[in-house]
């Protein structure tokens, strides 16, 4: 074989290089078209709420909602507790064991404002659920919860709220009737306030 | 002919340009920060090869804790550290928050802190490192996301602000700080698993990026870190591979395990799991989760996980080249909480309820490591280099 058979003529190793070089530049508008769309997607998630939006969404969702039958059916578990709550206004709380963060900073927030609760007449109710017995009643004892805490066994409140792992703060009147709603946010102190000067502010006027 | 030819060739070698360039850019896009160049591997561990908690470990003492009428300790405690004088330092950080000094016989001494958003006061004190070359105690507060640091009296001397909620702080000797943390997103929305940042909160550097498989569903706490003779050993909750990392994130080794009670983590077909708590539980009891990553002994490292659905708790046991020592070691009882397995050189501790007199009362329970270098490998691996 000829050595000059395997060698390219000048013409084509040209258009070699130039195809390549055409490829490459191709290549690159591709990597640009991909950055345009993942930019394009940006631009279109915000038209979509953020997190907190979602949760003040929920939060007006559940105001005005009836929550009777969830009450009776945490009474017929044998929660004497509620035997009060026909004639008062009740905070319920709704705590998944899922955040310890989250309850931790609740508490510590219910803390503060115990004693304004007291004297605006309404009541609290803590439920748990999603916790056994033994991890239910050290809580409740470090807390120093246990004249109103209560282990809801059968989920009940689970079941109503199962899309929301955080904690959840209700105002309902005697009615069962949802007048006020929170849920819990640990990147958000100051909502957790605002929300108990909502309590107060409906508590005394009713 | 000699022009079909060129073209063909030409064709070929900007294919061969392009694939370059793509397999280039796809590496940096998906593997771990340094990855490339690390020295991969795959043991995969038989079934029925699992060691006794006894052939490697002896038990030591009980101590059970002598606490006053008015300390009371809440449902969630663990060992914080182990001061350089030989004290326990227990972190409660859920219900009654607090750290609790005691002495090496369980007598209780003092507190640091207190509960409150004052100087040297915290709210969430769920994680600590004390530091064992100047005896100073970095506590970290996850509800007002800042480090208080207490000098070796336990006197406050100043905090720092947190640019992230962290799960885990590691201070190294030279003094830089690194955090672990196994949530979604970082302080800038990046899939980062380790942060370093300096004395004032700002991040100087990140790496190690989330499981290819982690989805905001499988979210859990778990996994760490260990400072090995300069390196760092890092594990998330989602999927057994530990890396070993340099002080600048570069990942020099990663080994990839299978053992016969780890159940990897699955992806869900049910969309339920996102919104529905019940879901969402189920489908977290088919995997197991890395609980734990310890340091035993001079440059030994453990990691614990949980067999998929149960409390029953398993430690595997590697060399710092990641080669197995054992595996399949079933835990006795313990309290699973963050950072609930705390190591001192040979000694493995955490706390256990224990009832004296029908009175529930906690202990440390202590253990001794006793792995000898020179002795051979007890357990038959299959190890696969990639």
């Amino acid at each position: 074989m000829k050595l000059n058979s395997v060698r390219m003529s000048r013409p084509a190793a040209f258009i070699g290089i130039f195809a390549s070089v055409l490829l490459l530049l191709n290549v690159l508008l591709l990597f640009r078209i991909s950055g345009l769309q993942t930019q394009n997607k940006i631009w279109k998630t915000k038209g979509v709420l953020n997190l907190a939006e979602q949760r003040a969404l929920v939060e007006h969702g559940l105001e005005g909602e009836y929550l009777g039958d969830e009450i009776e059916l945490l009474r017929r578990e044998g929660f004497r507790l509620l035997d009060d709550h026909v004639s008062k206004l009740t905070l319920l709380y709704s705590f998944t064991i899922t955040c310890d963060r989250c309850l931790n900073m609740e508490m510590d927030i219910y803390q503060t404002n115990a004693s304004m609760l007291d004297e605006t007449h309404v009541t609290p109710l803590m439920v748990f659920g999603n916790i056994d017995q033994l991890l239910f009643d050290r809580i409740v004892r470090s807390f120093g919860i246990k004249e109103f805490s209560i282990r809801d066994k059968e989920e009940v409140l689970i079941k109503k709220f199962s899309k929301l792992t955080t904690p959840i703060i209700l105002l309902i009147n005697s009615n069962g009737r949802i007048l006020a709603a929170h849920i819990s946010d640990y990147f958000d102190r100051a909502k957790s306030q605002r929300f108990y000067e909502k309590v107060f502010n409906i508590a005394s006027r009713t | 002919m000699y022009k079909s030819r060129g073209i063909i060739s030409g064709y070929f070698a900007a294919f061969l340009s392009v694939f370059l360039i793509a397999q280039f850019s796809c590496d940096r896009k998906t593997a771990p920060s340094g990855a490339e160049s690390a020295n991969k591997k795959y043991l995969s561990l038989r079934e029925g090869s699992g060691s006794k908690f006894g052939d490697y470990f002896s038990a030591g003492r009980k101590i059970a804790l002598d606490l006053k009428d008015e300390i009371q300790i809440g449902p969630k405690p663990s060992i914080g550290a182990l001061s350089r004088r030989g004290e326990f330092i227990i972190l409660d950080s859920f219900g009654v928050r607090q750290i609790l000094v005691f002495d090496t016989n369980g007598i209780y001494k003092t507190r640091i802190g207190s509960q409150g958003t004052g100087e040297g006061q915290y709210l969430y004190p769920d994680n600590m490192f004390l530091d064992q070359k100047t005896g100073r105690v970095y506590v970290s507060d996850g509800d007002l996301l800042r480090i208080l640091e207490y000098d070796e009296d336990y006197r406050y001397l100043s905090e720092i602000a947190l640019p992230v909620y962290i799960e885990q702080l590691l201070v190294t000797k030279e003094g830089r700080f690194f955090c672990f943390t196994s949530g979604s997103a970082g302080p800038d929305g990046a899939d980062r698993v380790v942060y370093e940042f300096d004395r004032t909160g700002r991040i100087k550097n990140s790496f190690l990026r989330m499981p290819k498989t982690f989805v905001p569903a499988a979210e859990a706490k778990g996994g760490g870190m260990v400072h090995i003779n300069d390196m760092f050993y890092i594990i998330t909750p989602y999927e057994y591979t530990i890396n070993r990392c340099n002080a600048s994130g570069k990942v020099t080794a990663q080994v990839r395990i299978k053992t016969p009670f780890y159940t990897e983590m699955k992806m869900y077909a049910d969309k339920k799991v996102e919104t529905d708590l019940n879901e969402r539980k189920r489908y977290h009891s088919t995997w197991s989760h890395i609980w734990w990553i310890i340091n035993i002994g001079k440059d030994c490292l453990g990691v614990v996980y949980n067999e998929a659905g149960t409390k029953r708790y398993y430690l595997d046991i590697f060399t710092s080249d990641l080669d197995i020592i054992a595996h399949s070691i079933l835990l006795p009882n313990l309290i699973a909480t963050p950072h609930a397995i705390h190591t001192a050189g040979n000694d493995l501790y955490w706390l256990e309820y224990i009832n004296s007199d029908g009175i529930e009362n906690i202990a440390i329970a202590k253990y001794s490591f006793r792995y000898l270098h020179n002795s051979p490998m007890p357990v038959r691996e299959e190890v696969e280099t990639q």
